[in-house]
């Protein structure tokens, strides 16, 4: 009995430990040779906004095979993760020591992965400033540097136009011709632009912000800019400032006040109200699909148009994709190989038709991609007038909170001083 | 008499007395079916718990790279005023869904103790919530307060009511989760107390019903002392749920509009996981574990009050 009794319990939980093991999960060795050709073992890759369909997974596809041109073997590890879980991923992977190999990101993330060591430089790889310079658009350029070094290659940008319905501005009686240039226009074109019923209940926006709530942050971004505003300068903050107060106060009073938007507000489909004909004037994507499967004829109503600085400069907010080395990779040649072969021009293109971009490359400009949709084409235009949202090291602390404090102004609950003095206390931590 | 003088001492032989090889035996071997159970907990309760206190000194911004710095994030956190809504926020929804959920659930327990025709269906329909996703409550609940299609501004509109905007409305946010976590935490509730109910002698009900006591009164002085155990078992994991909302505010509201649904759960994993401040959410956890314990222990403390009374 008590023999019986003690092989029982041995069984048991041996059984249940072994369980445990082999449930366990093994990540792959990797051995990189000296010969690309000959090199082995697995790259893992982490991607944000990669859709975890069929479509995510052939453009990921494509990508590994302009990889297995160079590196025929060895084997590639994707993570598709949305940017809201894109730290976390990089988090968890530093500090169980397995780091990404590579690792794709927004613009913004390069000076605080840089910073925690969770990319590496690429400059002893052969990557410099004046390359850069010369392949893609000047002004993505900054955000990939880290103490004068290079951390990222730009790979596609993501700008947000501005859109009108000519038919819509024709029913308000405005000119079609003659678009808002300035914050004050565009509010006061909002405003005629607005339909309600008569129970006051919006039946055409009169200006789509596209953002649901706590993300105002590229439009505020968009707003400053065409008052002359640069978020940060280097990583000091540049927002507290008269026209940071005005550009924040404008959203509100078009929000909460004029109400010719309902504040975070989107379609089923998450698309701009724009484009869809729910709103006659917002933002907008700078891809958009004109044959039946899209929208079709609305495009021919749809004229895309940006604010202008106080210099008459046209401004287009843009963020953009990038990627880079991982910090603690023990493949940064193939890893390297990986992040160019996300820069491969056919890349650029089926990544911008996924993720609502445009190529990042001065060379695509004139591409068939390019002149494929209005949408595209006017963005690629534009691609030299750009705003950003990014700041040095700590700029995910800021990110984190900028989204909430708008609200904060947007619903009235506290001023545009007080909230931009308290991010400007964040971003300066 | 004599049996109860002489108890004390048999007592203490049996203490004394060396147990047998078979209770040995037995006692091995329950120690070795536990091993398993608690080499999980010690390693997946435990040592993260102690971890998180350790982190809580540090200024890591991942785990397991940063420098001790005492009591500095504890100090920081209470000049936080995100961190002090973020609690706020949750202290509010605590309150609303333990105490009202508690009290539906009662309700329906009772309703659906009694012999009424389909009471299987019903308490199926009660449970349903409790073993669906969060994720696909909180998509059926977003098409509920979508603010210009959703089914409660369609019920609002049949009263002549104006509009809401629900879950994008800062004063209205936090009370439309609320109602989601008392409509999802019923079902769990309800069933223990159900179990509580079917446990309750008959008897002390018919005797009270004999002695002329009004339904009221048998409810009062037998059933609802008659559900003292589960009173405490329901509080104490409804407090902890409570505390752990996080899945339902990361679906439906991000924590906004304007962190007026920022709970404790989703400002650590903000301050975690998006600020990379794994030393600060430390010490966040840690805080709120405290608050769980106080509030845990509260309850004892009632629960104690109810037995000796």
């Amino acid at each position: 009995m008590k023999r019986n009794l003690t092989v029982a319990a041995l069984f048991t939980a041996t059984a249940f430990l072994a369980t445990g093991c082999a449930s366990g999960g093994g990540s792959g060795s990797s051995d990189s040779g000296g010969d690309a050709g000959e090199a082995t073992g697995t790259l893992r890759v982490v991607v944000p906004n990669f859709s975890a369909d069929n479509e995510g997974q052939a453009v990921f596809q494509s990508i590994v095979d302009v990889f297995h041109e160079t590196y025929p073997n060895m084997d590639v590890q994707p993570d598709f993760v949305p940017y809201d879980n894109l730290n976390q991923k990089i988090s968890t992977s530093l500090a169980s020591g397995q780091g990404y190999d590579v690792v794709s990101a927004g613009v913004g993330w390069v000076q605080p992965l840089a910073d925690l060591g969770a990319l590496q430089s690429l400059d002893p790889m052969g990557v410099t400033q004046d390359e850069l310079e010369e392949s893609v658009y000047p002004s993505f350029v900054p955000p990939v540097l880290f103490d004068d070094e290079v951390y990222a290659i730009p790979i596609v940008a993501n700008p947000r136009l501005l859109a009108y319905s000519k038919s819509a501005f024709e029913a308000a009686g405005l000119d079609p011709a003659q678009p808002p240039k300035t914050l004050e226009e565009l509010r006061e074109y909002a405003q005629k632009l607005t339909i309600r019923d008569a129970s006051g209940n919006i039946t055409q926006t009169g200006f789509d912000f596209w953002a649901p709530p706590s993300n105002y942050r590229q439009q505020f971004v968009n707003f400053f800019g065409s008052l002359g505003g640069q978020m940060f300068d280097g990583e000091e903050p540049t927002f507290n400032t008269d026209a940071g107060v005005e550009a924040l106060t404008t959203i509100k009073e078009m929000v909460s006040d004029d109400k010719t938007s309902l504040y975070g507000f989107e379609n089923t489909a998450k698309t701009s109200l724009v484009s869809t004909g729910e709103a006659a004037m917002g933002f907008a994507s700078p891809y958009v699909d004109c044959t039946d499967a899209g929208i079709g004829a609305k495009c021919d109503d749809l004229e895309y148009f940006l604010l202008e600085d106080p210099d008459g400069e046209p401004v287009m907010y843009t963020g953009g994709r990038v990627a880079g080395v991982g910090g603690d990779t023990e493949n940064p040649e193939a890893a390297l190989a990986f992040v160019r072969a996300m820069q491969d021009p056919s890349v650029q293109e089926k990544i911008s038709a996924m993720d609502v971009g445009v190529p990042i490359s001065i060379d695509a400009a004139d591409s068939d991609f390019v002149k494929s949709n209005p949408a595209s084409t006017f963005a690629t235009e534009h691609l030299g007038n750009t705003v950003s949202e990014y700041g040095g090291a700590t700029f995910l602390d800021f990110r984190a909170e900028f989204g909430p404090s708008l609200d904060a102004v947007i619903l009235g609950d506290q001023t545009a001083e007080d909230a931009l003095s308290a991010l400007e206390q964040v971003a300066l931590q | 008499m004599t049996a109860i003088k002489e108890a004390p001492a048999s007592r203490g032989a049996a203490t004394s007395r060396r147990p047998s090889g078979v209770e040995r035996a037995k006692s091995r071997a329950g120690w070795i079916l536990l091993a398993p159970a608690l080499i999980h907990s010690f390693i997946f309760i435990a040592v993260p718990a102690i971890i998180a206190v350790v982190l809580s000194f540090t200024d890591a911004r991942i785990v397991g790279r940063g420098g001790f710095i005492g009591f500095d994030n504890y100090i920081e956190l209470a000049g936080d005023t995100k961190f002090l809504r973020a609690l706020g926020s949750t202290l509010i929804y605590t309150a609303g869904v333990v105490p009202v959920g508690m009290a539906i659930a009662i309700v329906i327990a009772l309703a659906l103790n009694q012999n009424i025709r389909a009471r299987g269906f019903f308490r199926t329909l009660f449970y349903v919530p409790v073993v669906t996703s969060t994720v696909a409550v909180a998509a059926v609940w977003l098409w509920i307060y979508n603010p210009s299609a959703g089914l409660a501004n369609q019920v609002l509109a049949l009263f002549g009511l104006e509009r809401s905007s629900w879950l994008t409305d800062p004063d209205i946010a936090l009370p439309a989760l609320i109602v989601i976590g008392i409509w999802q935490g019923l079902g769990a509730k309800m069933i223990i107390y159900l179990a509580a109910l079917q446990g309750i002698s008959e008897e002390l009900i018919e005797a009270a019903r004999l002695d002329g006591a009004s339904r009221w009164q048998i409810f009062w002085n037998v059933t609802w002392p008659g559900l003292a155990p589960a009173h405490f078992f329901v509080l104490v994991t409804s407090i902890a749920s409570s505390f752990q909302v996080f899945d339902l505010v990361f679906v439906t509201t991000g924590g906004g509009p304007a962190n007026a649904t920022n709970v404790l759960t989703f400002d650590i994993f903000t301050n975690a996981f998006q600020r990379l401040q794994s030393g600060y959410a430390s010490a966040e956890t840690v805080i709120m574990l405290i608050f769980v314990g106080i509030l845990i222990y509260l309850g004892r403390l009632s629960q104690r009050e109810t037995k000796d009374n």
